[in-house]
């Protein structure tokens, strides 16, 4: 039988498109805005935000709220942990890919 | 299945932003040019003598400077991240957000494969060295042309990892040339120059290409 792991052991937390995006997103940087990941996303706000505090309680990424000059703006920063369990993520799904070509 | 999401490219999406406008590159090329002018001066013959009779007569006064000089170098090099910070917050990424870039952005299989490069070549630089097929200066410049090697690998790694195709003739060119100056009887100072000469060139052409690019596209997007 072959040796790969099925989608249903892929961590559910960041399997969910939406998070997957965001996580993905806040691999490639120390930080992100909240602009930077809408844009980047491709996510409309109410779901990006409720995705975001989904996350933010497993502590997979860090929610700062603060201000740029006079202007509100929300800093989104992958955890240690967020980063460990999607590096797991990218190695299992990998290797499902691999096993079903 | 995350049908259509790439989730990868994602990543390297955001990675790239570092290095879209040509701004880190110019910044990176500014602080090899300095770095390389400053070693080139203080290994001249010229530079060695004056750091020994200053040490001699006023040792403490010397130190100083010196720390105050290497200061000068952390001050000008953290200020022109805040500057480009604020270059891209004002103008480039005004409307798309902004991110705080990776403080490391080479993969970890790049950083080994460089290092396990640097040693192979040490090791075989010191073999020419010891069998006497080099100048006296050959030792001391294969530091130089082996380390430019490394950060060749490391531009060329970072150009395959994050798909960022302009920083495989950087990475290619660079890496080729620095290697060069190992087998050129340079003195260990007008090595230094030629290192810095190297890669302030060839980054300044790829980021000066990469910043034109860009404020172009920007002046063509405002008048679309």
């Amino acid at each position: 039988m072959a040796d790969f792991t099925l989608p249903s052991k892929f961590d559910r937390m960041i399997h969910q498109p939406a998070r997957l995006a965001i996580i993905a997103v806040l691999a490639g940087c120390e930080s992100a805005d909240f602009t930077y990941l809408l844009n980047a996303t491709e996510i409309n706000k109410g779901t990006l935000s409720k995705n975001l505090s989904a996350l933010e309680e497993v502590a997979y990424v860090k929610i700062t709220k603060g201000y740029k000059g006079k202007i509100p703006n929300t800093s989104v920063k992958l955890t240690a942990k967020g980063r460990r369990a999607f590096t797991k993520y990218r190695r299992q799904h990998r290797r499902f890919l691999d096993s079903v070509d | 299945m995350n049908d259509g999401l790439d989730f990868e490219e994602l990543t390297r999406k955001t990675r790239r932003l570092d290095f879209e406008d040509g701004l880190t590159d110019l910044q990176i090329g500014a602080i090899l040019l300095v770095m390389s002018l400053g070693a080139a001066f203080f290994f001249s013959d010229a530079g060695l003598t004056r750091l020994t009779k200053a040490l001699t007569l006023q040792r403490e006064i010397t130190l100083v400077a010196l720390a105050g000089i290497f200061g000068c170098f952390m001050l000008v090099a953290i200020g022109s991240s805040r500057l480009i910070a604020r270059v891209r917050r004002d103008y480039f990424w005004k409307d798309r957000g902004e991110i705080v870039p990776l403080p490391w952005q080479v993969d970890t299989w790049v950083t080994v494969l460089a290092t396990a490069v640097y040693l192979v070549l040490m090791i075989f630089g010191l073999w020419v060295v010891l069998r006497g097929a080099s100048d006296d200066d050959a030792l001391l410049r294969l530091l130089i042309a082996v380390s430019g090697v490394m950060t060749g690998i490391m531009y060329l790694g970072m150009g395959l990892s994050i798909r960022l195709d302009r920083y495989l003739p950087v990475g290619i060119v660079g890496g080729l040339l620095s290697g060069l100056l190992f087998f050129i009887p340079l003195t260990f100072s007008e090595s230094w120059l030629a290192f810095g000469a190297i890669w302030t060139t060839v980054l300044l052409i790829s980021g000066l290409y990469t910043l034109r690019r860009t404020r172009r596209s920007m002046a063509e997007a405002n008048h679309g």
